[in-house]
């Protein structure tokens, strides 16, 4: 197929592209489509954003992360053999270059008790409850646990792939996937209900405060 | 398992997972049958599933999608000029073997020849004296490598000189391979101002290896890289910058006298150094291979990425001075001109011009923390005298965040 007689701008072109599966899209990048890995890249660039942001819990490294990401796969694609699914592969990469961030990085404290200080101190205060508190208290529970473990729980507790995917990503066997999950959840049930706790008693105490304001 | 005594919550987590054996898994479902806490932890794990699963999905904010799609369009052009889609890791050492296999001192050529000052140089010492000072160091540091490097040959100037480098800046490939009848004195400690002056000097500070004579090849690195007869390919560094070889070609005077002018800094450090006579068996020949010969892959990102100065000063920078004013540790190097034939490092630079969407102020190869690293300022805000600081590992990934520093 000629890329060049691809239609590129038309409207015509740009509907068969968008029709067209991953699988052959990426094919007609390596064939020297211009216009195709910008389609994959729109097509999965919230979810892999979602990964990277979730993962890395900082959104300039996940910044980072993304594009160097997205430039690797454009690179490499002619690596992608097909055995599985191109979107797999493209997490892979991001899964790949966020754990590469994170262990570039100091380690991180892993008694219970320091994990939670350390919780508390990325965690601000927050004045009000809210689903952004919550994610705030999420996100920054989610920074004290290993990388393995965090990639892991990104992938199945929040982004809701079954495990298998997530051992195709990870290129690990789904028990080990399994067993990082669990020691995840166990890390992350103190600290979270710690952050919540707090943000009870912060509650609790400006309403308290606010009626004795108010009268 | 009853009272007091209770499963911890990763073993709770294993069993809700399937991951305990069957025996394990029964005892602790009969403890869970009977106690309330652990039932509670349970429970609780299952509550962080759903938080986790609660999450709202992000979408990609629009400043990160463009940034994506520039470095994708950058990444389109270089394959319009005609990188290959995946360049690898790869730019494979040249088979020195093969290429050197016609040179002179391969076939043989004696060479006791007396000489004077030498010194062999296979290799580059490692950086880690980090200078106080590395204003003085950064910009010469490539040219000072090979300082003074008499070249002791047939008589009439060098083959080698200044003028070959602004032909090929971009000559990427490990080795603009200089094959030199040369005695070298390799300064690496001292900036400029602190090199001896005269070969003697620096000849007396020299072990007994450096009587030998050097039929060398400067390196890309500007050292002198002594070639082994007959023997497998030598270690060689893969450093600095082209510039130094530019350094390296000095003006041959019938082998007495040889002077070099080392450009440092906008500086003229002239070094004198005293050579011995050539040998009577030094080979006229002197052949020197061409960018050809060498097939280097020159695309436009690495002619970028060899545009620039490239200081190195060794210095090993915290974060208290990349927050600071770092003209000091910049300031002085020269704009534009030298060039690296480096070619990892030309790409790690070449992509970090292309993410920051600007020329470097300033490129540093120094330490950070201890680890060696590449230190590229870029403005930030001229009017504000402010600089972002990137900090790089030699692998081009990030050391430290972006940060910004000032610059007046």
């Amino acid at each position: 197929m000629n890329p060049q007689a691809d239609n590129r701008t038309s409207p015509a072109g740009h509907v068969a592209r968008s029709a067209l599966s991953d699988a052959d899209l990426l094919h007609r990048h390596i064939n020297g489509d211009p216009q195709a890995f910008s389609e994959l890249v729109r097509r999965h660039r919230d979810r892999m954003w979602a990964v990277a942001l979730r993962t890395l819990g900082d959104a300039d490294e996940a910044a980072d992360a993304v594009q160097d990401a997205f430039v690797s796969a454009y690179r490499k694609a002619e690596s992608f053999r097909g055995e599985a699914a191109v979107t797999t592969w493209l997490h892979r990469i991001v899964v790949n270059a966020c754990l590469d961030r994170m262990r570039r990085k100091a380690v991180r404290p892993v008694a219970d008790d320091e994990l939670i200080e350390a919780a508390e101190r990325d965690t601000p205060l927050p004045d009000h409850t809210g689903d952004r508190e919550v994610s705030l208290e999420v996100s920054a529970a989610l920074r004290l646990l290993p990388p393995d473990q965090r990639a892991a729980l990104v992938l199945v507790d929040m982004m809701g792939y079954s495990v298998e995917d997530a051992a195709a990503v990870l290129e690990v066997p789904s028990g080990t996937v399994k067993s990082r999950c669990a020691r995840g959840r166990a890390k992350l049930v103190p600290i979270l209900s710690h952050l919540r706790n707090r943000s009870e008693r912060a509650r609790v105490s400006s309403a308290k405060g606010a009626r004795l304001r108010d009268g | 398992m009853t009272g007091d005594t209770h499963y911890d919550l990763e073993t709770l987590a294993e069993l809700a997972e399937g991951l305990l054996d069957d025996a394990t898994a029964q005892q602790v479902r009969d403890h869970l049958a009977i106690c309330d806490p652990c039932g509670e932890a349970l429970a609780d794990l299952a509550g962080v599933r759903e938080v986790l699963a609660a999450m709202p999905v992000p979408a990609m904010p629009l400043g990160v999608a463009l940034r994506v799609d520039k470095a994708l369009a950058a990444e389109a052009e270089r394959r319009r000029a005609g990188a290959p889609l995946d360049p690898g890791p790869a730019f494979p050492e040249p088979d020195w073997d093969r290429i050197m296999r016609d040179a002179p001192w391969e076939t043989g050529a004696p060479w006791e020849e007396p000489a004077a000052a030498g010194e062999r140089v296979a290799d580059l010492p490692p950086l880690e004296s980090p200078r106080l000072v590395p204003l003085a160091a950064t910009a010469s540091a490539g040219e000072a490598s090979l300082d003074g490097t008499p070249v002791a040959g047939a008589p009439g100037p060098a083959k080698v000189n200044g003028s070959h480098r602004p032909e090929a800046p971009a000559d990427e490939e490990p080795g603009t391979v200089v094959p030199l009848l040369a005695s070298a004195k390799r300064l690496d400690g001292p900036s400029a101002d602190e090199r001896p002056q005269t070969a003697p000097e620096a000849a007396s500070a020299d072990d007994a290896a450096a009587k030998r004579p050097a039929l060398g090849v400067v390196a890309e690195d500007g050292s002198i890289v002594a070639p082994k007869r007959r023997t497998g390919s030598a270690r060689r560094r893969w450093l600095v910058s082209l510039s130094s070889v530019a350094a390296a070609a000095a003006v041959v005077t019938g082998g007495v006298t040889v002077t070099n002018t080392v450009l440092a800094g906008g500086e003229q450090t002239p070094v004198q150094q005293t050579v011995a006579a050539p040998s009577a068996s030094a080979p006229a020949e002197r052949t020197e291979p061409t960018q050809e010969t060498l097939s280097a892959d020159v695309d436009g990102q690495q002619e970028r990425g060899s545009r620039f100065v490239i200081g190195e000063s060794g210095y090993n920078y915290a974060d208290a001075e990349l927050k600071a004013n770092l003209v000091a540790y910049f300031g002085s190097m020269p704009s534009g001109g030298s060039a690296s034939g480096d070619a990892k490092l030309n790409r790690c630079i070449s992509k970090l011009v292309a993410a920051e969407k600007s020329d470097p102020i300033g490129i540093d190869r120094a330490y950070y923390n201890g680890n060696e690293a590449l230190i590229m300022l870029f403005w930030h805000n001229r009017s504000q005298d402010l600089v972002k600081v990137r900090v790089v590992s030699p692998e081009c990934k990030n050391l430290r965040k972006p940060g910004l520093a000032t610059w007046n």
